[in-house]
């Protein structure tokens, strides 16, 4: 059977398109790496779910020096079925940055809003009414006794009146609507690589079969779409320009409970943003004893307070790059990335700021997480712990990967459109985080779906 | 189970013996597979880098304790691991990094 | 923000015989409105650190009572502040670029103590202690400002004394020993200045001073009036004590901004100025840097060094809170702060540069 479009991977890029073209009555499917499971059926931040719905159960690393841990979702609806659920609409000056960057069209404030809208009254965008959570709360005190800018951040979460929040992942809602509008969802289903014939791609080699479909839109992430591509043959700006949101943390210890296993701080400090974010981590007891790894021999007592306990983060806007590389043979990419020394720079400041502010919102004690570093237990003993932080012992890890199959007019720089059309292959588009140019300073899943609704809506006017 | 990956959950299970001192030697046992099981699922590059790693680290422990980490007593075997855990050299430090953080999360997530 | 004290009886100022402490004589002496509210008709004491430099307060505001010593010296503090209970203190005592790096704490940190504690005896109104960017290091980035609340994280000697100076004087605040206020000024300039600054006018006319890098890290700088006015302000606002304040231009400017505007100023006061730039590698900064922290370690300083290690960092600050709790609002922006200050050299008989005229 031959379809009209076959959507490589299911996460909020894939499932925007896969909804989007089955809902005008296209044959669509849907072909997706990793298992389906259902909402909920897997504890949030758990083991479990790392080990059922992460690739590379969690453990998946960008090589440098320092490495950069990072996660990718590996599983039905993607990073959605796993992430908290938090929402952000991207920065108007940052859309203004890649527009000139990158030679964008149509990427405005403006041209994005109507997008950005038709996402956010899908996934019942909303901040929880009532008060914020104990660990979001430590930031907020914080914050205020900085006179920092911060937010409780909304969130992809429905609210029935007397039901409990249900989380809006991809599997319940633009999954569920590209299904009921036709579109066949295919998990355990591996891309080995696209075949090509002259300027259109002809088939597409999965590890069972080879499906034939009149366009293809890539949708595996920041890693796996450029990595299909390569090993496509297609190599031109494709990998390179790697961006993510290195990310530091601190655990912090509070007088009162903080701690709930099943949920995380939703509050952020936006008052650096989109430069520099300070918010809160996952802090299950695994979580808390991995924080405190690399001063075990030291701290190993401190993992029994850890309903006291919370991690936090600072994040920044990288000024580095990584790359993808597809290497013949070997099932996984290779991925690399360069902090610079601005973005050391930056990190020992943001962890600097966090330990401020966490020491201003009454965290008695507060553990930096690298190797070696000392426990913080006064103000001025934030300066020293956060010089100490070198680049062999920083424990540096990050979400929100971006920018390795860029889109725009500048087709020295780009790999595909402004509209995420492969340059070169009339029937290959890429769709998700992969073309925005670089991290966003904020959660990219917002962007990602409204660039997505932007670029299925202009590849269908143009395929009418 | 691999070689290789024997030798890591026994690595671990030594580890475990300074770094979980509550933990049985039947746990940590447990949880020294677990870890090990875990760690195979690291993408492909990373998991040769974590061999090559834990080469280095079977040749250092080699040094310490005078004889071939297979022959040494249980004791010997942890005591050896605490101090390469601890010593800050290369590749040998970052293996025990990856291995401590991994069994910590494992110790804390699994039903035992 | 509340209603302002009236002007105290007694005011004592240390390092009156310094580059700010004259600047704020002298506008104790001609107020202006960018000076803020230090008009004052009371006692001014002044602590000068040698009889040489009496001349040169007496110049300035005359009717100046002037004591000399060193003010870490408990007995001549005692008589300095003999009576001055309700005074209002500014303590601008301070060495930036001494002769040994064990200055830095003599006169920065046990200086700063021995003034705070005769300061709590007598009772006074308030202490304003003028601070350092150098207790916080270098921003990360050139988008980056500091806020006001900050970790510290010194640079160097300097930094780590005026880090001990500051967190003194808030714990005195936090005690309720002495209200206490601190003032952050970066870069400042203007007129009073010391032979270090009209070198680098000299230079820029030269077209030598160097450019470090893209020119794109930023600087915060105050006009030495504007500092006046933020510190004056401090000194009568009722509601801040324990409260440190960036006192500053609204913007940070990038270092080729800087060098040019200096250039363009130079060039509408009649010098001959070179339209060469010097640029250099953003590399000479850190390698700078790292020269200066060796010879710091060894006890070592050098001006020019010092200087040049900083030139590729961004340094710059956000002065929102002082604007909302000081009401400060600085009047005079880089080009007008600058050609005064060119003026004052001229007025001096400093020469910067060859006059146009004079070709």
């Amino acid at each position: 059977m031959t379809y009209d479009v076959a959507v490589v991977g299911s996460g909020p890029g894939g499932a925007v398109t896969a909804r989007e073209c089955a809902r005008r009555g296209l044959r669509v499917v849907v072909l997706e790496e990793g298992a389906w499971v259902e909402p909920g059926s897997a504890e949030p931040y758990s083991l479990d779910q790392m080990r059922r719905q992460y690739r590379n159960q969690g453990l998946t690393v960008a090589l440098g020096r320092p490495p950069v841990a990072y996660t990718e979702a590996s599983c039905v609806g993607g990073g959605s079925e796993v992430n908290s659920g938090l929402y952000h609409r991207a920065d108007a000056q940052v859309l203004q940055e890649w527009s000139s960057a990158h030679a964008i069209e149509g990427l405005g404030l403006a041209d994005l809003v109507p997008w950005f809208e038709a996402v956010e009254e899908r996934l019942s965008i909303s901040t929880p009414p009532g008060p914020m959570n104990a660990a979001s709360d430590v930031l907020r005190r914080g914050a205020e006794a900085l006179g920092w800018d911060g937010l409780d951040v909304p969130r992809w979460v429905r609210r029935d009146a007397g039901a409990a929040p249900v989380k809006q992942t991809m599997l319940r809602t633009y999954l569920a609507d590209a299904v009921a509008a036709g579109a066949e969802v295919r998990s355990g289903v591996r891309v080995e690589r696209l075949r090509l014939a002259g300027d259109r791609v002809t088939g597409v080699v999965t590890d069972r079969e080879v499906i034939r479909a009149e366009h293809v839109v890539v949708c595996g992430g920041a890693v796996q779409s450029p990595a299909l591509l390569q090993r496509s043959g297609l190599r031109r700006n494709v990998g390179r320009g790697l961006s993510m949101h290195p990310t530091v943390k601190v655990l912090a210890q509070l007088d009162e409970e903080v701690n709930d296993p099943a949920d995380l701080a939703t509050y952020q400090v936006k008052e650096f943003a989109p430069a520099m974010t300070i918010g809160g981590s996952a802090g299950r007891p695994g979580m808390i004893a991995l924080g405190l790894s690399g001063t075990w021999d030291r701290d190993r007592e401190l993992g029994a307070d850890w309903r006291r306990q919370s991690v936090y983060y600072a994040s920044i806007r990288s000024q580095g790059t990584g790359r993808v590389r597809a290497v013949p043979g070997v099932r996984d990419p290779v991925v690399t990335y360069h902090l610079t020394r601005r973005d050391l720079a930056a990190l020992r400041a943001g962890m600097g700021r966090l330990m401020v502010l966490l020491s201003a919102a009454g965290a008695q004690l507060q553990v930096p997480s690298y190797v070696g570093a000392p426990r913080v237990s006064a103000p001025e003993q934030v300066g020293p712990a956060v010089e100490a932080m070198s680049r062999a012992a920083a424990a540096v890890m990050s979400v929100h990967l971006c920018g390795t199959v860029p889109m725009g007019e500048d087709v020295r720089r780009s790999a595909t459109d402004s509209f995420g059309r492969v340059h070169g292959v009339a029937n290959l588009s890429v769709n998700d985080a992969s073309l925005l140019p670089s991290a966003p300073g904020v959660n990219p899943q917002g962007t990602l779906m409204a660039v997505a609704h932007r670029n299925v809506d202009r590849l269908l006017e143009g395929s009418r | 189970m691999p070689a290789a990956s024997v030798r890591l959950a026994s690595l671990t299970a030594d580890l475990l013996v300074h770094d979980l001192p509550e933990a049985s030697v039947h746990d940590a046992a447990a949880i020294g597979r677990a870890t090990s099981q875990h760690l195979a699922s690291l993408p492909g590059v990373t998991r040769a880098g974590v061999c090559v790693a834990q080469a280095a680290v079977v040749g250092s422990a080699a040094v310490l304790g005078r004889r071939p980490y297979s022959r040494m007593t249980p004791d010997a075997r942890a005591a050896v691991v605490h101090r390469l855990a601890g010593s800050g050299l290369p590749l040998v430090s970052e293996y025990f990094r990856l291995v401590r953080g991994v069994a910590l999360m494992v110790a804390h997530e699994d039903p035992r | 923000m509340t209603a302002r004290w009236e002007p105290a009886g007694t005011t004592v100022l240390t390092g009156g015989g310094g580059w700010f402490g004259r600047a704020f004589l002298d506008a104790v002496a001609h107020p202006r409105p960018e000076h803020g509210p230090v008009a004052r008709d009371g006692q001014v004491r002044v602590l000068a650190a040698s009889a040489a430099e009496v001349p040169a307060i007496l110049d300035v505001l005359p009717r100046a009572v002037v004591h000399v010593g060193d003010v870490a010296d408990p007995h001549v503090l005692e008589r300095l502040f003999e009576g001055a209970a309700g005074a209002s203190v500014v303590h601008a005592a301070g060495v930036i670029h001494p002769a040994r790096v064990a200055d830095f704490d003599r006169v920065n940190v046990e200086g700063t103590r021995e003034v705070l504690r005769a300061a709590s005896r007598v009772g006074v109104r308030r202490l304003v202690h003028v601070s350092s960017n150098s207790a916080f290091g270098v921003n990360a980035t050139p988008d980056d400002r500091f806020r006001q609340h900050e970790p510290y994280r010194p640079y160097l000697g300097y930094g780590r004394s005026k880090m001990a100076g500051e967190r003194l004087v808030l714990e005195a605040a936090a005690s309720g020993d002495t209200s206490s206020v601190v003032v952050r000024p970066p870069w400042f300039y203007g007129p009073f200045q010391p032979a270090r600054q009209s070198s680098f006018f000299t230079m820029v006319a030269a077209g030598r001073f160097p450019v470090l890098g893209d020119g794109a890290q930023r600087r915060s700088m105050v006009f030495v009036d504007n500092l006046v006015q933020g510190v004056a302000l401090a000194e009568h606002a009722p509601d801040v004590t324990g409260q440190a304040f960036w006192v500053a231009d609204r913007e940070a400017y990038p270092m080729a901004h800087i060098v040019a505007t200096v250039a363009q100023v130079m060039r509408e006061e009649g010098y001959v100025v070179s339209g060469r730039r010097l640029r250099a590698p953003a590399l000479v900064g850190r390698l700078a840097e790292r020269a200066d922290r060796l010879l710091q370690d060894r006890g070592v300083y050098h001006q020019s060094i010092h200087v040049l290690g900083e030139m590729d960092k961004t340094i710059a600050c956000d002065i929102s809170a002082t604007e909302a709790a000081l009401g400060y609002e600085p009047r005079v922006d880089l080009a007008e702060g600058m050609r005064r200050s060119v003026r004052w050299c001229a007025a001096q008989g400093v020469s910067l540069a060859p006059r146009r005229a004079e070709r």
